[in-house]
């Protein structure tokens, strides 16, 4: 037999092992059970790893009578895209979904002093799961299915699809989508035990995910702004939406949990939360691999699409099921005393992100809904997703703006003008300087401008607060205070870090949308042609061979008021001879505040028609996106490590709740 | 009314101005997906709304004026056929043979397309080259 399948066998049967060790153990008692079981689940770790390295191996050694290995590579294929040709069809990206989930549980059972009773309830959850992911890679959908034949060459893999951003956009996103089973089987695990600690327990894993989605979106947004040349950063795609959903409600469930821990309250819909993100990511990989979105038409010829919709289906009907059972457990106290609180202001933030969740989920399943009941195809628009979105965006970040000072409970009128005037003043005065600069635009005035000056004057005033309380208690030196604040703070730090890359990023897609300024030319070598402040000179145009591709590429100098600020940029044409395909390659240029964009739509031996585009502030977005997201969620995450000065952390469910801080130690998987 | 009442209140004209707003921008968003024997015939009656087309690019039927970034192709099924005219450049992985959607509008018997958009990205594939078909 073949080895990725034999591997792949042998981990399906351990996992029904580890399955019915777990409900025996767990029905009978039998504590020794659980110790076979976790070795089985490592073990099941390493099976799949061999599995995936053995693909790895068919598609570096090219070879083709593997069906999928031919499908997506060729022999004209440079190396490190045949090696991430693994992820570029449906077959692969389950069996890397299922090597990463392998790992976490491994990493879990590897832990064994944490393999408490909530882990025990919680994993044959996930091992149902993946050995039904197995199922399936061993019978409709086979990375390792063997042709009969040894095609001559492979067919290659889409040229779209042969970026750095193939690299990392499915992995990251995978380790996000690997990552929500595990907070979800720890909340089915909860409601089971009437155990309130899974929250606190989630909580680690759910960052996790978090992160791995929030950089599977933001590479795949680069990847748009940077080879798919949809002119922009995000083009309301099924297939971006996709990615999108699971992330909303996920940050969702991130915020309400800090009410469940905190006051015992949203206990249901913390549930609710955790159930569609995980509903959401198997309706992302449905959407996105198995051919289901561009007709409901191919439902019939989808092999995989009823496995995705029947265990759909399963889960929730059964999450409910149990949720009917055990309703008495999770009643929730009530928490809401005043419209005008930190409570309130994280409903409301729930409520932003369940409206953009539906508004999302909406605009594309409408299309399948359309076709299948009403027998007719639609499509359904970006300008739809802009016009519910922005506004719930402008929302949101005036929302952001609040939480950092707005008192727990109720806010009295006192407590707000103490806590709000000097925020208000400073954004007034900074509308009003950008007035007289010559800011005009409502958007840039209010999102920009107010909304910035706002969310950064709040924060700052809170992190101030935090440090003079550190300063009253053991007075160091400021550099000293503030080091000790952040880091008996680092929940709270992080998240405001997290906050303040929202916020780039809200900058920079309100700042690329209203001043963005594009223009298409018919250009002349020698010629030079204005966008906004910027000329472009057309200086030459070249044509050379790369790898598998032809590239033409037309060479521009751009000057500022006379100045020279770049030279040698490139607009670029490829052309792949194996797929007999032409594809634009949109390059982009970040010259001071801006990014100059450049769109090839033609280039000849003399001429070039070019779509030039000036975006400012983009830069924002990819700073925000990558680097702040990711040290705030780091930070976040760290506080694995125990916090030493309990007494004086901010951090909720530390200061205000020891109970919560004794379970949180005991439990943390 | 007592203060809980009211505020229920306000947050229910939001919630209703919200959704009445999101239906008005759905339904100027949506627009008609036809296949190209569909379109054929309702292009009549379409009256200038901006519509997608589905078919596969006719093989050998493709004018590619890169002077001017202008594409002319023909867009068929298997019962009918369309001409599409597009200034937007090259579209991404175009090539004839292929299944396209293409979004536009029909004046005098041509389809002018502000999008072409071919075979979706993460589903590539297609048929394998057999080893015994190889000297043809």
């Amino acid at each position: 037999m073949e080895l990725g399948e034999t591997t792949l066998t042998i981990a399906l049967l351990l996992s029904i092992y580890a399955l019915a060790a777990h409900i025996i153990g767990i029905w009978k008692k039998k504590i020794e059970l659980f110790d076979s079981a976790r070795i089985a689940i490592i073990g099941i770790a390493v099976l799949t790893t061999i599995a995936s390295i053995w693909l790895f191996n068919l598609f570096i050694t090219r070879n083709f009578q593997y069906e999928y290995v031919a499908l997506y590579s060729s022999l004209d294929l440079s190396m490190v895209y045949t090696i991430s040709a693994f992820w570029a069809g449906a077959d692969g990206s389950l069996l890397l979904w299922a090597w990463l989930i392998s790992i976490y549980i491994a990493v879990i059972a590897a832990r064994g002093k944490s393999y408490d009773n909530l882990i025990k309830h919680a994993m044959p959850i996930i091992l149902v799961t993946l050995a039904y992911f197995f199922y399936m890679l061993l019978t409709v959908s086979r990375p390792f299915r063997m042709l009969d034949f040894m095609p001559v060459d492979g067919n290659g893999l889409n040229p779209l699809l042969q970026d750095p951003g193939m690299l990392f956009h499915p992995t990251t996103l995978f380790w996000g989508y690997a990552g929500v089973i595990i907070p979800f089987a720890l909340m089915i695990a909860g409601i089971y035990l009437s155990d309130d600690t899974w929250i606190y327990r989630a909580r680690r894993w759910a960052l996790w995910a978090w992160l791995g989605l929030a950089l599977g979106n933001m590479f795949g947004s680069y990847w748009a702004y940077t080879v798919l040349n949809w002119g922009g950063f995000w083009g309301w795609d099924p297939v971006e939406n996709a990615s999108f959903l699971p992330w909303l409600t996920l940050t969702a469930f991130y915020h309400s949990t800090m009410i469940q821990e905190r006051k015992g309250g949203m206990k249901f819909w913390n549930i609710l939360l955790m159930l569609f993100t995980w509903e959401l990511t198997v309706y992302g990989t449905l959407l996105t691999r198995s051919g289901i979105i561009a007709s409901v038409h191919t439902f019939g010829e989808s092999v995989t699409a009823p496995y995705y919709i029947n265990y759909m289906i399963v889960v929730f009907a059964a999450t409910l099921a149990l949720v009917a059972w055990k309703y008495n457990s999770i009643q929730s106290k009530k928490v809401f005393e005043s419209f005008v609180s930190r409570e309130g202001s994280f409903l409301y933030n729930n409520w932003i992100f369940m409206a953009a969740t539906a508004s999302v989920l909406w605009g594309t399943t409408y299309p399948l809904l359309s076709e299948a009941f009403r027998g007719y195809k639609v499509m359904v628009g970006p300008s739809f997703y802009n016009q519910v979105n922005v506004p719930l965006g402008i929302a949101l970040l005036f929302l952001m703006a609040i939480c950092p000072l707005i008192a727990w409970r109720k806010a009295s009128i006192s407590h707000l003008k103490r806590n709000f005037s000097k925020p208000l003043a400073t954004a007034l005065i900074a509308v009003f300087i950008a007035f007289a600069l010559g800011i005009r635009d409502f958007y840039a005035l209010v999102v920009a401008v107010a909304g910035t000056v706002l969310v950064l004057s709040t924060h700052f005033m809170d992190i101030s607060r935090i440090v003079n309380k550190q300063k009253k208690l053991e007075d160091a030196g400021t550099l000293k205070n503030i080091a000790r604040a952040f880091m008996n703070n680092r929940r709270t730090f992080g998240g405001y870090m997290c906050h303040i890359a929202i916020l780039m990023i809200i900058v920079a897609a309100a700042g690329a949308v209203v001043y963005e300024q594009a223009q298409t030319f018919n250009m002349r070598v020698g010629g030079t042609y204005s966008v906004g402040n910027y000329d472009f000179k057309l200086t030459n145009i070249d044509q050379y061979a790369r790898g598998n591709k032809d590239v033409q590429a037309a060479y521009f100098d751009v000057y500022k008021n006379g100045e020279k600020v770049l030279a040698n940029a490139e607009a670029r044409m490829y052309h792949y001879v194996k797929q007999e395909s032409t594809n634009v390659k949109p390059m982009a240029y970040t010259v001071g505040f801006d990014d100059l964009y450049f769109s090839a739509q033609a280039i000849t031996a003399d001429s070039a028609t070019v779509k030039l585009k000036v975006m400012p502030l983009m830069f924002l977005m990819w700073i925000g996106g990558f680097y702040v997201l990711i040290l705030g969620i780091l930070v976040c995450i760290s506080t694995v490590v125990p916090i030493r000065q309990r007494a004086i952390s901010d951090d909720i469910n530390v200061n205000q709740n020891t109970k919560n801080i004794i379970t949180e130690n005991v439990y943390e998987t | 009314m007592n203060r809980k009442q009211r505020n229920m209140f306000g947050i229910g004209i939001v919630v209703v101005l919200i959704l009445f707003l999101a239906v008005q921008s759905f339904s100027n968003a949506l627009s008609f997906y036809y296949e190209v024997d569909e379109f054929v015939q309702k292009a009549d009656t379409l009256d200038g709304k901006i519509v997608n087309v589905n078919g596969t690019i006719l093989k050998g039927s493709t004018v590619w004026v890169p002077e001017k970034a202008l594409l002319t192709f023909t867009l068929a099924d298997e019962n009918a056929s369309i001409t599409v005219v597009s200034n937007q450049g090259m579209p991404g992985n175009y090539k004839e043979g292929i299944p396209a959607v293409v979004t536009g509008i029909f004046i005098n018997g041509t389809f002018q397309a502000n999008q072409v958009v071919t075979k979706c990205p993460s589903k590539y594939g297609g048929d394998l080259d057999h080893g015994e078909h190889n000297e043809t």
